[in-house]
Parts: C-alpha cells; structure tokens; sequence
C-alpha cells in the first residue's frame, strides 16, 4: 500500500499516523477524526498545510483535503489552530527546550558521573 | 526508555499495561506515551494508529531501537506538553550526549 504520512501539529502536541496515499477519506471524516485524537472535539479549529513554496494553505473541503495530499512526499505537515486567534499561520516552532536548560543538564549530570571517583 | 526486540503485534493496551508494569505505574495513574520521530518532533501515542505508525518506522532500523518518552502525566489542555516534558526530554539528551561523549573518549 502507498502511503502518505500525516503530521499533526496542535500547539506543542504533535501526532502522527499513515492512511493510503490513493484512499486518504473524505474531508469531513479527516477532520472528525483530527477532532478525536487530538481531544478537540468541542472547538472550532482551522486547518492548514504548507506548499511546496512554503505557503500556508487552508485545509477545509474535499477539494483542498485531495490536493494536500497529493503534496505528501510522503509526509504532509498539517497544523491546526483555534479559530478566533491571528488568520491561519505557520506556528514558530516550539522548542522542547532552551539550550541552558540543556547545559544545566550536562553540567548536573556530568557531576553525577564524577561522584562515584571522589568518593573512592 | 529505549526498548528493542518489539513484538509488533501488541496493541494500544498492551502495550501500555507493558509499559505500566515496567515502570511502575499504577492502573489509576494517567500515562502520557511519545516518541521522537524521524523528523524530530515528540509524537504522542494514544490511539492504535499512532502506535502503528511508531513501529512501522521502527521497523525500518530494528537496531536503532523505538525511545519512547513515557510521562506519569497527561497535558493539561490539548496542544500542551506533558508537565516537566522539557526538562526530562532535555536530561535524556544531555545523559545521551555524556555517554556518547564519555565512550568516544574511551576509543
């Protein structure tokens, strides 16, 4: 089976699951399904995927839904956003973390490692 | 946890009663599954779908292994991290970074 893989994007909570690239469903049961795993199913969203240009371009009828996948090569990144916000756009990329957090990491950890020597 | 030889046919549940049970966490406790794909980005597994599409890209490399992040813990909204999501996600790396470090040092 081909395969095209979605990548949801909701906030800072990412999903991923592969549906056959020639029978991807209809719009209504792709965004009834979005609703249901995200756990979103009493808002209002809108939903979005980025061109090959880098547009972000509005996921909402059997039409465009068709089209997004075809883009799938074979991984199509759909973001999803609350409507009432800022016009649909391309979120900033969350980080998991900030770079001082990850050295005060190391540096805890790589005194952890050290312990064992000293006490010796 | 990094876990290996996966038995590919475990569902959802299974797999998560497995997880409990490796990790201690009672059946009451809330768990929060995710695993870092090929592109990067902490993938939450909650439904069968989710988990085949976690092994189906671990099966591509058995011999890298899937990490999956298991969190005591469920986001407090939708499109939230799990609570201490970005400092565990960051000790692991930095643990991953030491040993790497430390076992190159050594050749």
């Amino acid at each position: 089976m081909l395969t095209s893989v979605f990548l949801l994007q909701y906030g800072a909570e990412f999903r991923r699951f592969s549906v056959d690239r020639l029978k991807p469903g209809k719009f209504d049961e792709f965004y009834k399904l979005i609703m249901t795993i995200h756990r979103i199913a009493n808002m209002e969203v809108m939903i979005g995927y980025a061109d090959v240009h880098g547009d972000l371009l509005p996921i909402n009828n059997d039409e465009n839904f068709s089209k997004a996948v075809s883009t799938a090569h074979p991984l199509l990144r759909i973001f999803i956003q609350r409507q009432g916000t800022s016009s649909l756009s391309l979120p900033t990329h969350i980080p998991l973390f900030s770079l001082s957090q990850f050295f005060l990491a190391l540096f805890v950890f790589s005194r952890c490692m050290f312990l064992p020597h000293i006490v010796r | 946890m990094l876990i290996s030889d996966l038995d590919l046919a475990m569902t959802y549940t299974q797999v998560c009663e497995e997880v409990r049970t490796m990790c201690g966490v009672r059946k009451e406790m809330p768990i929060t599954l995710k695993w870092i794909d090929d592109e990067g980005d902490p993938c939450t597994i909650s439904s069968q779908m989710e988990l085949e599409e976690a092994f189906r890209i671990y099966s591509r490399d058995p011999r890298s292994g899937l990490l999956l992040h298991v969190f005591p813990s469920i986001p407090e909204k939708p499109g939230m991290p799990c609570p201490g999501e970005d400092m565990l996600i960051c000790f692991e790396v930095a643990v991953l970074y030491t040993t790497v470090t430390q076992y190159t040092k050594q050749i």
